[in-house]
């Protein structure tokens, strides 16, 4: 499927701000599933510098400051993008969770030697609640991988409440465990956590859903803004992308932006502002399929 | 010289610096037992005594946060040195540096191929593990090339004598200026022993390393700063003393600012460029937008500056990752990969617990181990130190902790731990022996590392093994190495070499460090007006009740508050006596005098660099902890007019101090702006207060304004005992030769202002300078008469001027602000208006 993808995101300060500088993740990277045909990030004032460059998890990203008093600041970015259906996994072909654990401990290749970082705790995900034990349910002993990320997914979805008044970005991952309740983003870092305490690896993965659903396809959760899910390390598959918000393996409709351990490494704008005293931001996001057939973009209406 | 050693009672199973194990005095420590049985148990303690006098006097403090005994704890030290024979110390030096140069070899690795964990020989989980390994940082290469440049290594004795490496770090080693100081008072403490025993001198270590790190900047025209977490810092003493020493200009984060690829200082006149960080702040702390984003220390794009290569970094960011103890287990095989020797002094012997023989081992063997967080470098048993001693585990924790090694052994280290060796101290009047650790400092120079001959000798606060920690109470050592040559006497303090080009005025001042000075003066001037109110109002409190009360009615109201009408919430004597007591002596109340001298004290230290000895000593004095009578103590005027007196003589030897010995530099000049503009706020303020309105008891008024303005004398001197307003008027706000009038102030003011540069836009547009003239305008054109004149009860001359003043001085205090100080707050901003769906 190719989609076109615009991922506006509108700064508005009280006060002027003398300075600021920002870090984007907001260039999809490409994925043995997602060819990227082109993107860019405009921005509505001329910057004080502009490096683009890639993370450490070779997620494509950009940093810019603005030296001028400024009020109002608009990032767009823009992309193209292609997503091949995933390949069906049989779950149960998986490896043991106990075996990958053990394979980890001593890892032999590229791949399980980054894997290895998933391992641990990070920022957001870091935890002192009971996620342990609500997690070790989905992995009785040589129970697949997978089949455990699955239920472990299923579960999730079930006993917590998709709501967007309850979290900000702030929120531990212990107290969105204690009231069972938060967004995409609080959904996958649960998983990951619970994934974490098992000794097993996981990580985060944000990106984007198409808005408008298929026809006579309910429209999925979280798609009027970015997206997030986990995935997790499943060999002999490698990694496989869960979405807990939805209760679905990850597949065509997920545009893929960027992976790290958690939000915090991949968040799509990250900014330090000299000033400004409060401000408001405004994120609007479109996926829109392209027809291939068709050389000309998918009219988008202007917003506001 | 046994006298001594023999008063030292030993506890078992240690090793005893002191005595061999045939109970004699050790060569190396023979001289300096000699000197000690020569001295009276009398003279000992007054030179303990001297010792911590000169710590305490010269602000040597080591904050603990959170600590309810408030900030600044001063330093402990024990004056006893320990001592180094040469023969020890050349082992240590060869030990050290080995341990230096791998730990810059494993981070110029992990930052960079990455060959020692593809290789096997490291598992990647203690370093992509590591919460320190900061990524942005990964296939960057440091200016110069150097990861460290300063390395520390805490080394303590076994009961074998063998020593062993307990902590070692390359991030922001702290300690070096404590050393220093230590080393300042000891031997001044010691002055025979340390004259005739051959100690190694520490200053030519002190300039190689600043030289070193200067030698890789790119241009040595630059700046040269030391950047500090600020003065909530445990250590922040030792980054004021580092780099006074060091001849560097102390920086917080929000001084400097990365503007495409370069650092610059924000100063007075604009951005300098600054070639050389010496970071005394964490790594991940220090750059907001790509390490913590909830740092308030950092700066913000210093990562990519360091990416560009615009600045040296020393240490260069990410050191962290070599500190934590797991990595300690695999040390000695990391040092045959890369140096193929064996480590010459090993770590306490160490167990990562990812393996699944770590977890047997530590399942078999906690109860005579410590298990401890993989990543934990915190001293061990130090506040928020994860260190459990296995034998202390209930059997419940027991059972959690083996449920954890299970299930993510990879988190989880066993270490062994021994009993340390022990050295004399004096303690309380008397000798005694206690454990000790030794922390060596390595520097990295362009030929090869250095060490610091001595370093910071730690004292166990008790004999346990929770020790070594300085937050937990442990006091600490100068260390003497016996040097096998005649020493190198060379001084950083007194260093010759090329004549020095004159100079009249100092490197141009950072911004931050102004508007703290302004600060100073505006709260040192508070105080002595507010102590002059008190003590007006507690010498009539005897004598003329009435008075007292009026008075109190008047001007003990919210400070700096203007109101028509006397506040009534003082009903009577009682009422006043109560007052009196809370804002003298209460800690607590919002607008008493302690609250202020704390803010005076807390603005002192964190320009504490720009102060000199004296002028700390004096605010010290002026802001010192004493003991005060409790707050619900009754109210005793003698007693308080005792304390208020000693206030008014202390304060004024801070504003004489500043008067006669501060350079007239930017210091000098915000410091003293504050002060004038703080005075002229006040006297408008007092004269206001009091006869605004007119009132029967205005004679009364009038002399008690004149004592709190200490312009009684003066007024008497030219109109002797009568008292009317137009004269009072005129010299309390119109008179430009009494320093004690408003006029005096913006004369002042008017005068300092044209000293400021005028650089920038801000500066350039001259809005402080324009309000200062008008305001001085106003009063040099006042009439005395038109303001005394009294229509309708009220003065509405008087005021108009004095409101006019209070709101002018208001705008020109923020004028400055905007002209000179750089005060934008700086705030994060997210992707979104809640979060991610």
């Amino acid at each position: 499927m190719e989609y076109f993808v615009r991922h506006r995101t509108t700064y508005r300060y009280l006060q002027d701000v003398s300075h600021s500088w920002h870090l984007a993740h907001l260039r999809p990277r490409v994925t043995p599933l997602q060819a990227v045909h082109d993107s860019s990030i405009t921005l509505s004032l001329e910057p004080a510098s502009r490096v683009a460059r890639e993370d450490y998890f070779h997620n494509p990203c950009e940093l810019f400051s603005i030296d001028r008093p400024h009020t109002h600041l608009e990032v767009l970015a823009e992309s193209r993008v292609t997503v091949n259906p995933a390949p069906v996994r049989a779950s149960r072909d998986s490896e043991p969770w106990e075996e990958v654990r053990a394979r980890l401990e001593n890892p032999q290749d590229d791949e399980e030697r980054d894997a290895v970082q998933y391992l641990f705790d990070s920022p957001m995900t870091s935890f002192e609640s009971d996620i342990g034990a609500y997690g070790a349910v989905s992995f009785p002993p040589h129970r697949p991988i997978l089949s455990g990320a699955i239920e472990l997914m299923n579960r999730i979805h079930k006993d917590f409440r998709y709501d967007t008044t309850v979290t900000d970005v702030s929120t531990p991952v212990d107290r969105v465990f204690e009231i069972r309740a938060g967004v995409c983003q609080d959904l996958a870092h649960v998983a990951i956590a619970a994934m974490r305490a098992m000794g097993l690896p996981a990580r985060y993965v944000s990106g984007y859903l198409l808005t408008e659903p298929p026809p006579g396809k309910p429209r999925l959760l979280g798609s009027d803004a970015s997206h997030a899910w986990f995935s997790v390390w499943a060999p002999p598959f490698g990694w496989v992308d869960l979405d807990p918000t939805n209760n679905i393996l990850v597949g065509e409709s997920h545009v893929t932006s960027s992976w790290g351990r958690d939000y915090g490494d991949v968040a799509p704008v990250a900014g330090i502002i000299l000033g400004g005293h409060d401000h408001v931001v405004e994120v609007g996001v479109d996926v829109i399929p392209v027809d291939p057939n068709s050389p000309e973009l998918p009219y988008l209406a202007p917003d506001n | 010289m046994s006298e001594v050693a023999e008063r030292i009672s030993l506890p078992p199973s240690r090793f005893d610096e002191l005595r061999d194990g045939d109970g004699e005095v050790r060569a190396h420590w023979r001289a300096f037992a000699r000197t000690l049985s020569q001295l009276s148990p009398e003279e000992y303690a007054r030179r303990q005594a001297s010792a911590r006098a000169t710590v305490q006097d010269n602000g040597v403090t080591y904050n603990v946060y959170d600590d309810r005994a408030g900030q600044a704890r001063p330093w402990q030290l024990d004056i006893v040195p320990f001592i180094v024979s040469s023969a020890d110390w050349k082992a240590i030096e060869a030990a050290v540096i080995q341990r230096a140069m791998l730990a810059d070899m494993i981070l110029r690795d992990v930052y960079g191929p990455q060959e020692l964990m593809a290789s096997g020989v490291l598992p990647p989980h203690l370093v992509i593990g590591h919460p320190q390994f900061l990524r942005p940082l990964c296939c960057s290469s440091p200016a110069g090339g150097a990861h460290v440049h300063l390395y520390s290594a805490d080394l303590a004795r076994g009961p074998d004598g063998a020593w062993k490496v307990m902590a070692s770090r390359a991030d922001a080693p702290g300690g070096l200026g404590y050393a220093l100081e230590n080393r300042l008072v000891v031997s001044q403490t010691f002055p025979e022993s340390f004259g005739d025993m051959r100690i190694a001198r520490l200053a030519a270590f002190f300039n190689a390393y600043k030289e070193s790190i200067l030698g890789l900047a790119a241009s040595r025209r630059d700046r040269a700063v030391l950047l500090t977490p600020g003065p909530y810092n445990e250590a922040y003493f030792e980054h004021v003393y580092l780099a006074h020493y060091l001849g560097l200009t102390l920086v917080q984060g929000d001084d400097l600012a990365v503007r495409d690829g370069e650092v610059f200082l924000k100063t007075l006149t604009g951005l300098e460029r600054v070639a050389a960080i010496f970071r005394r702040v964490d790594s991940d702390f220090c750059d907001p937008l790509e390490l913590r984003g909830d740092s308030a220390l950092g700066v913000p794009g210093l990562v990519e500056a360091v990416r560009a290569g615009g600045v040296v970094l020393a240490n260069a960011l990410g050191g962290g990752v070599i500190e934590s103890p797991a990595m300690d287990a695999y040390l000695p095989a990391i040092s045959q990969a890369l140096l193929g020797e064996e480590l010459k002094i090993p770590d306490i012997s160490t167990i990562w617990c990812g393996t699944d023989w770590g977890r047997k081992e530590a399942i078999a063997r906690m109860d005579q181990c410590i298990l401890r967080d993989a990543f934990d470098a915190r001293p061990l048993f130090s506040r928020w130190s994860s260190a459990r001693l296995g034998a202390d585990l209930s059997g419940e924790e027991r059972e959690r902790v083996i449920a954890r090694l299970k299930q993510r052994g990879e988190t989880m280290v066993l270490q062994e731990i021994s009993p340390l060796g022990v050295a004399p101290v004096f303690e309380q009047g008397k000798f005694g022996a206690k454990p000790v650790s030794l922390r060596v400092f390595a520097a990295w120079t362009p030929t090869g590392w250095m060490v610091m001959p001595g370093g910071l000798t730690r004292v166990a606060a008790d004999d346990t093994v929770r020790a070594l920690s300085m937050q937990s109470g442990a006091s600490s050592k100068d260390a003497w190495v016996i040097s096998p040559t005649p020493v190198d006497s060379f001084s950083l303090l007194t260093n010759g070499g090329r004549p020095l080009e004159i100079k009249r005025h100092g490197e141009s001042a950072p911004s931050r460090a102004m508007d703290n000075l302004f600060w100073l003066g505006r709260y040192a001037e508070r105080t002595e007006s507010f102590v002059r109110i008190l003590r007006a109002v507690t010498a009539r409190v005897g004598d003329e009740p009435a008075a007292a009360l009026e008075a109190a009615r008047k001007l003990l109201i919210p400070f700096s508050q203007a109101s028509d009408s006397p506040i009534e919430e003082i009903a009577g004597d009682q009422e006043l006596a109560d007052e009196l007591q809370l804002l003298i002596y209460s800690p607590r109340h919002s607008r008493g005098l302690q609250r202020l001298l704390r803010r005076v004290e807390q603005t002192a230290w964190s320009v504490r660099d720009r102060l000199s000895l004296d002028t700390w000593r004096t605010i010290h004095a002026l802001t010192v902890n004493e003991e005060l009578p409790p707050a619900d103590a009754p109210f005793e005027a003698p007693g308080a007019r005792f304390y208020l007196d000693a206030l008014v003589r202390r304060a004024a030897a801070l504003s004489g101090l500043s008067a006669e010995n501060m350079t007239r530099g930017p210091n000098w000049l915000f410091m003293e702006l504050g002060r004038r503009l703080e005075r002229g706020q006040h006297l408008a303020w007092l004269v206001r207060q009091t006869v605004a309105m007119a009132d029967a008891r205005e004679t009364e008024h009038m002399r008690i304004v004149l004592e709190i303005a200490d312009s009684a004398m003066t007024y008497r001197s030219r109109y002797l005992n009568v008292f009317q307003l137009v004269p009072f008027v005129d010299l309390l706000l119109l008179d430009e030769n009494n320093p004690r009038s408003c006029a005096f102030q913006l004369a002042a003011i008017e005068s300092h202002l044209r000293e400021l540069p005028r650089i920038t836009l801000a500066q350039r547009s001259d809005v402080p300078r324009t309000i200062a003239h008008e305001m001085r305008g106003a009063t040099t054109n006042a009439n005395p008469a038109r303001l005394a004149f009294c229509e309708a009860g009220a003065r509405p001359g008087l005021i108009e001027l004095t409101d006019n003043i209070t709101f002018s001085a208001g705008e020109l205090s923020d004028a400055i602000a905007d002209a000179y100080f750089q005060h934008a707050s700086r705030n994060r901003t997210g992707s979104s208006p809640f979060m991610e769906a």
